[in-house]
């Protein structure tokens, strides 16, 4: 029986048990070779991977079609993340080669990061936890504001989407949500009346939390003209991804006053320095009433557990199709 | 009961240095806007502190209220005050030694006293708050013979007239600019501060500039605070030398001829912009000539404004982009710019880093902040305003209170005789 090969051209992001998991498949049959390191560029990428019926990939690493057509016995591409962006879907179609991403699997973690965010924004914890380490002790300082009976405006109703909803509804908040696939009874499903339209959701919410896709429709989908929508001293959640938010003019409402506070798990181009950013956007990270946190909204202990799981009964699956 | 505040007094002090005024003129030599004003007018008027006159349809005045109105004032004012609760602890004055109030947090160490309480009995507040206003001032200090306040607060003829039995008001620090020092005269108080030409502050200040420049320079606390965090990259904070720079100091008392050489040592090429001219020659500086304050703005890499001038220094007309200098450092309230063509060099990256040590608002802070005009520049990186820390040391505060007692037992002397 030919051997078929698994390769992850990078280090595979899954806590240390999923990849012994994986190590473990290794056998007369299955050949598998987990690299530690990042390769230097596409030609190291496409060397590594050249021989491989199934590549383990890294979110962080790109596979468009110069590479991929380089990849003839590619039979089945892994991906450790939700979103696809950096897999030329396209060309994986044309070709047969099955992708397989794990949709939702953060969606819990994702969602709790916002609410995280939302509550330290409000209550000033950041800057509290900062006045006390410097010697201080005013509460007077801080006054915070309550969630209850406020609105919240959640924009997607996906994986992350119905996280927030269900959040929300639990603080006793009341919902307004957009999607782009609005019915009735996926209304009901989420105990919701209906859905609005985005113009409404930002006019309406005291607290925006964007949980959409990156796609063509989503690219800047808030850009300047929408932040002026949205209510003076709203505050606006990305857990998205940064494109869905034009950083610049996110600034400009934030330095205007006309948000009252923003928290991002994206600002732009990853890995993100903050020094390299225009002075407007360090000015935003700099302000007390904004959160940034390195893209780290899916990384919990629960979700890289249930990520490691479903890739290896996923990996099973492939090879039993392979076999 | 409505409480005086700064502008308030403001409002009174410029009534009786000037006569009627109408609210258009008031708002002029305030610089108050108009509206703020007339509500600030209408509370002095309830309080039966000024008085309105209708002189034609156009031409309404205000003046100050007569006297025995305004002693009905204080009477209710401090009715008022014995029945509010300040949550604080007052020492009444129960034996016979005259007065001596510590008007404000500023408290010397004990033992720098010891003869001061012989004479006087010292009364205190050290939990105040950092900034007083002039009701708490004239509640705590009824009594007093000699007043010692730290506060910034602006004593006026009308807040004296309050008090009295003072007999001696000393500032505990280096400046009389906030006392009405003719009403002290009229009524026979005199004044006392620290020596200005041998400040207790500038060793701490010289010192400042250093602190400053490195807190610019080399991001330490940053690095500290990341590697607290597990991360160990000394590439993620780039840092600059001072080694190859030109510095452009403004001044030449103790803080620049002090700074000057040290600069030197860092290898850095010093510019000097005397503040006046009677700041000495250029050779005592190692200097072949003096620089005026436009060429270091086109020679300088760093400004630095380390002393405290006699008069503001005002350097919008050399702000631009075409200016050399990249960093300034100002530990002066003395220095004036407009904070918004400051903040778009920042934003075009022509200034890349400023330390300011003192907040502009200072007297109003409470009422201000953060809505200060420095808000435009505290979110932008490499800018660090700190609130007037530049003195402040154990040292400093040593100096000032050996200076202080030596004031007080200088008027106890006095008294003797």
């Amino acid at each position: 029986m030919p051997t078929i090969s698994i390769v992850a051209p990078e280090p595979l992001y899954l806590p240390a048990r999923y990849v012994q998991e994986v190590a473990a498949l290794d056998s007369a049959q299955i050949n598998v070779t987990l690299h530690q390191d990042f390769p230097t560029d596409m030609n190291h990428r496409y060397a590594r991977g050249k021989d491989a019926e199934i590549i383990l990939s890294d979110p962080f690493g790109s596979y468009p079609a110069e590479l991929l057509e380089k990849w003839p016995r590619l039979k089945a591409l892994f991906t450790t993340s939700v979103g696809t962006d950096h897999i030329d879907l396209a060309y994986c179609r044309q070709k047969n080669i099955t992708v397989v991403n794990f949709p939702g699997y953060n969606a819990r973690a994702v969602a709790e990061l916002a609410f995280a965010d939302l509550i330290s924004l409000l209550r000033k914890v950041p800057s509290a936890h900062q006045h006390v380490k410097s010697g201080g002790w005013k509460f007077g300082l801080f006054q915070g504001s309550e969630l209850h009976g406020k609105v919240l405006g959640v924009i997607g109703a996906g994986s992350v989407g119905r996280e927030m909803i269900n959040i929300g509804q639990g603080l006793n908040m009341e919902i307004i949500c957009h999607t782009k696939h609005p019915s009735e009874e996926r209304a009901a499903a989420l105990k919701l009346e209906t859905f609005y339209s985005l113009r409404e959701v930002l006019k309406a919410a005291d607290f925006v939390m964007l949980a959409t896709p990156l796609n063509e429709s989503t690219k800047y989908l808030i850009n300047e003209q929408r932040l002026t929508m949205m209510k003076k001293g709203a505050y606006l959640i990305n857990v998205a991804r940064w494109q869905v938010v034009d950083p610049e003019a996110l600034a400009r409402a934030l330095y205007e006053e006309h948000l009252a506070g923003a928290a991002l798990d994206f600002v732009g181009p990853e890995p993100f320095n903050v020094r390299h950013a225009s002075i407007e956007v360090q000015e935003m990270v700099n302000s007390a009433n904004v959160i940034v946190t390195p893209h780290l909204g899916g990384i919990t202990l629960e979700s890289d557990n249930r990520l490691g799981e479903r890739l290896v009964s996923e990996l099973k699956k492939q090879l039993a199709l392979l076999q | 009961m409505k409480f005086f505040d700064n502008d308030d007094t403001s409002i009174l002090e410029a009534l009786r240095t000037s006569g009627a005024q109408s609210l258009e003129k008031l708002a002029v030599t305030l610089k108050l806007n108009k509206s703020t004003l007339h509500y600030r007018l209408k509370e002095l008027l309830a309080a039966e502190l000024i008085t309105k006159e209708t002189l034609s349809k156009k031409n309404v005045v205000y003046r100050l209220a007569p006297p025995d109105l305004r002693r009905t004032y204080t009477e209710k004012l401090q009715q008022y005050l014995n029945t509010v609760l300040f949550g604080e602890t007052k020492k009444l004055s129960t034996a016979k030694k005259p007065l001596l109030v510590f008007s404000d947090r500023y408290l010397p160490t004990s033992h720098f006293f010891e003869q001061i309480t012989q004479k006087y009995e010292v009364v205190s507040y050290p939990e105040s708050a950092p900034f007083l206003e002039p009701e708490t001032f004239l509640y705590r200090c009824q009594e007093a013979e000699v007043i010692v306040t730290f506060a910034s607060l602006q004593i006026t003829r009308e807040m004296l007239l309050q008090l009295p039995k003072l007999r001696h008001l000393v500032t505990a620090s280096i400046s009389q600019s906030l006392i009405d020092k003719t009403a002290c005269q009229d009524l026979g108080i005199s004044v006392h501060s620290l020596p200005r030409d041998d400040s207790y502050k500038k060793p701490a200040r010289r010192e400042f500039v250093f602190a400053a420049l490195f807190a610019l320079f080399r991001p330490l606390y940053l690095a500290s605070q990341d590697l607290k965090l597990g991360n160990f990259d000394y590439s993620a904070f780039p840092a600059q030398e001072i080694n190859g720079k030109t510095v452009g100091l403004v001044g030449g008392e103790s803080e620049v001829s002090w700074v000057a050489p040290i600069l030197r040592a860092l290898g850095a090429e010093v510019l000097i912009a005397p503040a006046k001219s009677s700041h000495g020659t250029p050779t005592e500086f190692g200097l072949s000539h003096f620089s005026s304050l436009e060429t270091l703005f086109t020679k300088a890499d760093i400004i630095i404004f380390p002393e405290e001038y006699e008069q503001a220094i005002n350097i919008n007309a050399f702000l631009s982009s075409t200016m050399k200098t990249e960093y300034f450092l100002f530990m002066t309230h003395q220095v004036t710019y407009d904070v918004l063509k400051l903040r778009k060099l920042i934003l075009q990256r022509h200034v890349k880093g400023i330390v300011i040590d003192y907040f502009p608002d200072l007297f109003n802070v409470f009422s201000t902040f953060p809505k200060s005009v420095y808000r435009h520049l505290y979110n932008l990186p490499q800018v660090l305003i700190t609130p007037e820390i530049g003195f402040f040391t154990q040292e400093a505060m040593v100096r000032n209170y050996t200076q202080l007692t030596e004031i007080l037992l200088s008027l106890i002397s006095k008294e003797k005789k």
